[in-house]
């Protein structure tokens, strides 16, 4: 049996061998028999996504906050409309019991400082029947101090920062964010990118500047880039050695119609598939470019297999649409656009449309082994624009702390 | 062996809200309704606005949007609906 208290903890932080302050934590104490008492008392109450874990002592929590310098009330983010406040403290008991190193809690922050921005819409993401998980790409000089993979098996088992650091914001949406599967996550299938969808770029091998660049960030820079993810597409292709054929084959499956939007797309090339594209002279750009004027569906199509309703077009011209978008977060660009799209629906059926607006709305990285032609392409939560993909730094130590 | 645990769940900063005052009949009022953002609701709505001034010959509709629902609904259009309505309908039409 568990029982838990309303008691504090209370201890001494040590940092740099210095003992600078008491801890109290506001979360309420609870006390189990055994390990086995923990476990099934942590299931009981809903507080795992099915797996077991590691019990989230107040010593083990204090540790957690000393190598992220982080006071237990300090807080990382909020989400209004959940009425939520998700502090230190919370995010490192999660990161304890997904089976997290100490030094992984910085990047878990950053993913949350991600998914707070408003455009992410952090509240929707995770409680719609849609049932997105957050996919995260790891960039810049932590992956190798924290030993990510980006290669081989790269969305697989086997690799702890991997797969704790994704599972720690599982167990932080559903238990600090509030979204328990089926209560407020109401995913209609949800998909396993839900118990954990994090992994690095591959940037050593990849022929191109890694995506935390292309951001605009340094290239020593660490940096986290969240994206609200639908379920992964596989794209197999062993015989292409030509440029065109081979991304015109990746555009076909970015533009299947089960998943086609307007929405935002990820490519994770797989580093086989980037040496064919860049030994012929295609950077990034052109890639995405070719990519995006190529992954089209007509308007015939999107009719007949019924992906759009028969008023296509009215709804993006109608009076007040513009408004109606600028109150759903839409930003400007992405308002002229959609406008912009109604007005060519009136060409006709032939019409064709690309998914996304723009070739900067595909998130183009690589990672995975060095043998085998398999990619993946992974399709954005919504059915329009309702999540936008967010990048931030991860800050390591304490920039301002003198001790 | 006893093992000390943190609890993990962190519960909403709860704000005390009071029920806005219940009109005594929706005879002639103005009857707000705010679709939520999903893609049945605004039909959703106006079907209810239509059988409630059928039954009760109200004043005006005033059919708004809050764009989406992943949202909460802007101060501004709140306030908005103040000044027009008095009373207000929302709902989810998916």
């Amino acid at each position: 049996m568990a029982k838990e208290a309303a008691a504090q903890y209370h201890g001494s932080r040590r940092i740099k061998g210095l003992e600078v302050m008491n801890l109290k934590f506001a979360s309420a104490i609870g006390e189990a028999e055994d390990p086995i008492a923990l476990q099934e008392h942590f299931f009981a109450m809903g507080w795992t996504d099915g797996l077991p874990v590691v019990p989230p002592t107040p010593e083990r929590v204090a540790e957690f906050l000393e190598a992220s310098w982080l006071e237990p009330w300090d807080v990382i983010c909020s989400i209004p409309t959940r009425n939520r406040t998700i502090t230190a403290e919370k995010v490192a008991i999660n990161c304890v019991m997904a089976g997290c190193l100490p030094s992984y809690m910085p990047v878990v922050i950053a993913i949350l400082e991600a998914m707070s921005e408003p455009a992410y819409r952090f509240h929707g993401a995770i409680t719609s029947t849609g049932g997105s998980a957050p996919f995260v790409v790891v960039n810049g000089p932590i992956r190798q101090e924290l030993a990510m993979n980006s290669g081989t098996n790269v969305f697989g088992p086997g690799n702890r920062a991997n797969a704790t650091i994704g599972r720690a914001v599982r167990l932080i949406i559903m238990n600090v964010a509030g979204a328990q599967p089926g209560v407020l996550d109401r995913s209609t299938q949800g998909h396993p990118g839900k118990y954990t969808f994090c992994i690095a770029e591959a940037e050593e091998v990849s022929p191109w500047e890694p995506l935390h660049v292309e951001r605009g960030f340094d290239v020593n820079r660490s940096t986290v880039t969240v994206f609200a993810a639908e379920s992964a597409h596989g794209i197999q292709n062993h015989q292409s050695g030509d440029p065109e054929e081979l991304l015109t084959c990746i555009s076909r499956e970015i533009a299947s119609i089960g998943a086609f939007s307007f929405g935002q797309s990820v490519l994770v090339l797989t580093p086989e598939h980037a040496k064919i594209v860049a030994k012929s002279g295609w950077d990034k750009k052109r890639v995405k470019e070719f990519l995006f004027e190529n992954s089209t569906q007509t308007l015939a199509d999107l009719k007949r297999f019924g992906k759009l309703p028969a008023n296509f077009g009215d709804d993006f011209r109608r009076k007040g649409a513009e408004v109606v978008m600028e109150r759903a977060g839409l930003s400007p660009e992405d308002i002229a656009a959609l406008v912009e799209i109604g007005g060519r629906a009136e060409a006709g059926d032939n019409t064709k449309f690309s998914r996304g607006l723009r070739p900067d709305d595909i998130l183009l990285i690589v990672a995975g082994g060095e043998a085998g032609g398999h990619s993946a392409f992974i399709p954005s939560w919504s059915r329009e624009r309702a999540s936008i993909f967010q990048t931030k730094a991860i800050v390591e130590g304490c920039d301002v702390c003198s001790i | 062996m006893t093992i000390r645990y943190l609890n993990p769940v962190q519960e909403a900063d709860v704000v005390p809200a009071s029920m806005a005052p219940r009109l005594k009949s929706l005879e002639g009022a103005n009857l707000g309704l705010l679709a939520n953002g999903k893609a049945n609701a605004a039909n959703l709505l106006a079907m209810i606005g239509e059988e409630l001034n059928a039954r009760f010959k109200l004043g005006r509709i005033v059919a708004e949007h809050k764009g989406s629902a992943a949202n909460n609904c802007s101060p501004d259009l709140l306030d908005d609906l103040m000044r027009r309505c008095d009373a207000v309908i929302t709902g989810n039409g998916d």
